[in-house]
């Protein structure tokens, strides 16, 4: 079987001897013309064959991947007449335990409301656990606020909503703070101040990171937290369907749990609240990419909400991370951070040459190799992929031997566990689908269109525009988190819990109907199928 | 649909839950539990090495040791058996970060059996992240949660050292304690972030902010552009 190492000692000709007179060389930026010109012409979102119209709900006529269309006109597994005796009773139900649904659920239980945390894997099994390389707070003393809000709807291409992007970024920094109170330990430089590094399209140095596990540390530390705390958690137990009162508003969710079968025993709660924190969509694969996902990621959230009438804001718009790995098979879709590009890791073709700014944001760098690749100037893996090569052993050259481990151990480790010394050959990458853009729309308090349901970290929509920075994901699952909690704690407060009804999904059934889709897919699907090993 | 990697790959054996399949080579354990049929919704979680759910035991030819090692990481040789590790039990301990007002002095309080370790190198022997974690215990047990917390960075709280620990120490959760104690008590403030929170809070970019927010599509893409290219 060809290895990576040979498939690099063939091209190390074109690599290798270039390195020393490639340190430290930034790459041309491209005009924001050329950078259109770019998306428009290579990057999957323009892909229009890939899309098709939405038929019933909030978006219909609107566009999407024709994988999440399918979706949203899915059917609902659930008989609208079954019984909807509450199994629990609940103030704040969050679906969802990653960052966004702990950090909600430890928020409102200090706050003394009754939170109870369903989720569809285990507490913690989520995208905020695998984050890498960190999370954005402007910290330097050449950056505030304003500059970080720049940078983002900069990276947004200006369709962010201000609102929501405002909210970000100035509650950041107390955001961050809380975390260090819940036990995240970030980098610190050898006086003690915290280390912040560059991103793509960041134009300060703002990222905050625990090495390469910033997620894991983070995750870690809330689950754990949520866990003493004394919050009730069902895991194993994936949201179906949500309540209604028969009058627009959420008064609950039914849970469908693993293991119980078709027909099997289904979990009933009742709450005044509810937060749709279920995270995003890269295990339904659009247009054949690999995910950078975690397993449950199939867009449980949107399919939830929309039923439900909130409606879903640039859902036709995802982020294709540049550097998955593409070779070998089984580590295809996984993440190579950003990080390692703003440490000196550089971008190559088939002849040893770069050819674009590595700095630039996600979007335009994922254009960027899937050009080269269309051109032939890409790298042929054994599997019949087209990869090109992220030189991370210029993270040494440029800052020094014992940088790469020092500063990526995960990375390192990923790669040690087949053999492979990254800091000595090059790794083939390709675009990885990574993350949801858009999602339900959500206003300052996070709240939905539809009354006490409430949405935070990816599921949501508005925050990024039409294309996340690199670190404001973490920042966004926090301080959404945070907001969410409170709002529905104070609105827990003032009401009292309604009537259980399943109208909307006889309703949502009514305009399947009208809109002559037979046989709709049953959704959410929870979990994806994967008959052969993922390649 | 074949690709060209499954007509060029050689299969090997491989024992899942006492029965024998041939799968290709260069495949994860995770994968071949898949391919063999076993629908997983347990037992998976990221596919990304971070999470600890696919955490499995396997032996393989002529070693007559157990290994542990993620399943979604972990490449299948030829010979390799291998079985789901059990789920987990959690922690028996329970303490409230926020009370905690010296996490060294205070660890015994939490966790009373921190200073039972017999040196058996169990907890070490079993890491699939490869952590020394019996020596991190010790650091922490002499008070050294910063060294402590930094050894236990790469942890996934998969759990092998819980199960391992003959003296039922729970030796991730003391070390995810010394980790998060260390962070909110003894590392330096935060005073960059203090310091940026507390002038948000007063309001010294809020005039900036507005204005900024204001702007036509035109004017703000105009400013965000200026000096990039």
């Amino acid at each position: 079987m060809t290895t990576l190492r040979h498939i690099f000692d063939v091209n190390a000709a074109r690599i290798v001897p270039t390195r020393e007179s490639r340190k430290n060389v930034r790459f041309a930026t491209l005009s924001p013309a050329a950078r259109e010109e770019l998306l428009s012409s290579f990057h999957p979102d323009y892909k229009a064959g890939a899309y098709r119209e939405i038929r019933v709900g909030a978006n219909k006529g609107g566009r999407t991947v024709s994988e999440l269309a399918d979706l949203l006109e899915s059917d609902s597994p659930l008989d609208a007449g079954m019984s909807l005796v509450p199994d629990h009773t609940t103030d704040f139900l969050v679906i969802g335990g990653g960052g966004a649904g702990c950090t909600a659920a430890l928020i409102a239980h200090r706050l003394g409301i009754r939170a109870m945390i369903a989720t569809k894997l285990r507490l913690g099994d989520s995208n905020t656990v695998m984050a890498e390389g960190g999370v954005q707070a402007a910290v330097a003393e050449d950056d505030s606020p304003v500059e970080h809000f720049k940078d983002a709807v900069r990276g947004g291409h200006y369709k962010n909503d201000r609102e929501l992007l405002r909210v970000l970024v100035e509650d950041g920094p107390e955001a961050m703070l809380w975390l260090c109170d819940q036990g995240v330990l970030f980098d610190r430089e050898p006086d003690g101040r915290l280390r912040v590094k560059a991103g793509g399209g960041t134009s300060r140095a703002r990222l905050l990171a625990c090495e390469d596990y910033t997620g894991l540390d983070i995750m870690r530390a809330l689950k754990e937290s949520v866990v003493h705390s004394g919050i009730p958690v069902i895991e194993y137990a994936p949201a179906v369907e949500l309540l209604s009162d028969g009058e627009g508003r959420c008064t609950g969710a039914v849970l469908q749990p693993f293991g119980a079968g078709e027909n099997g025993r289904r979990i009933v709660v009742r709450a005044k609240t509810v937060l749709l924190a279920a995270g995003g969509i890269g295990r339904l694969h659009f247009q054949g990419f690999p995910t950078s996902n975690h397993f449950g990621a199939t867009g449980d959230a949107l399919v939830l909400a929309y039923r439900l009438g909130s409606d879903l804001v640039d859902i036709d718009t995802f982020q294709y991370h540049p550097t998955g790995v593409i070779y070998p098979g089984f580590l295809a879709g996984a993440l190579v951070t950003e990080g390692m590009r703003s440490m000196g890791a550089q971008l190559l073709n088939s002849r040893g040459e770069r050819f674009i700014d590595e700095m630039e944001t996600r979007d335009v760098v994922s254009a960027a190799i899937i050009r080269e690749c269309h051109h032939g100037r890409g790298i042929s893996t054994p599997s019949g992929k087209c990869g090109v090569w992220l030189d991370t052993p210029m993270i040494d050259v440029t800052n020094g031997a014992g940088t790469l481990q020092a500063r990526f151990p995960n990375m390192v480790r990923q790669f040690t566990r087949v053999d492979l010394d990254i800091s000595k050959q090059a790794i083939l990458v390709y675009p990885t689908l990574h993350y949801q853009n858009g999602g339900i729309r959500i206003d300052a308090s996070a709240e939905s269109a539809v009354p006490n349901l409430f949405a935070a970290g990816e599921a949501t929509g508005g925050i990024h525009g039409r294309n996340r920075l690199m670190g404001n994901s973490l920042l966004d699952v926090v301080v959404f988190g945070r907001r969410a909690g409170a709002a529905a704690a104070r609105r827990s407060r003032e009401i009292d819990h309604g009537r259980l009804t399943l109208d909307h999904v006889a309703r949502h059934r009514a305009a399947l109907k009208e809109a002559g889709i037979e046989e709709p897919l049953v959704g959410p699907i929870l979990v994806p199928t994967y008959a052969r090993p993922r390649a | 649909m074949k690709t060209p990697e499954d007509q060029e790959v050689p299969k090997v054996g491989v024992e899942i839950l006492g029965r024998t399949f041939q799968v290709p080579a260069g495949i994860t354990a995770v994968d071949a539990l898949w391919l063999t049929g076993h629908a997983l919704e347990r037992g998976v979680g990221c596919l990304g090495g971070v999470c600890g759910a696919c955490t499995m035991l396997y032996t393989t030819p002529g070693s007559p040791n157990f290994n542990v090692g993620l399943g979604c990481r972990t490449v299948i040789t030829e010979g390799m058996s291998f079985f789901p590790f059990p789920q987990r039990g959690r922690s028996r301990y329970r303490y409230d970060l926020s009370e905690v007002k010296d996490p060294a002095g205070e660890l015994l309080d939490h966790f009373d059996r921190a200073d039972k370790c017999r040196h058996c190198h169990g907890c070490t022997n079993v890491c699939p992240q490869k952590i020394q974690v019996e020596e991190a215990i010790e650091l922490a047990g002499k008070g050294e949660f910063e060294k402590a917390g930094e050894m236990f960075l790469p942890c996934v709280m998969c759990g092998a050292c819980l199960a391992e620990c003959p003296e039922e120490m729970e030796p991730n959760h003391i070390l995810l304690y010394a980790r998060r104690g260390f962070a909110a008590r003894l590392a330096p403030p935060p005073q960059e972030l203090e310091r940026m929170a507390r002038e948000i809070r007063e309001g010294r970019f809020a005039a900036a902010m507005e204005s900024l927010i204001a702007l036509s599509d035109e004017d703000l893409r105009a400013l965000c552009e200026e000096g990039r290219g």
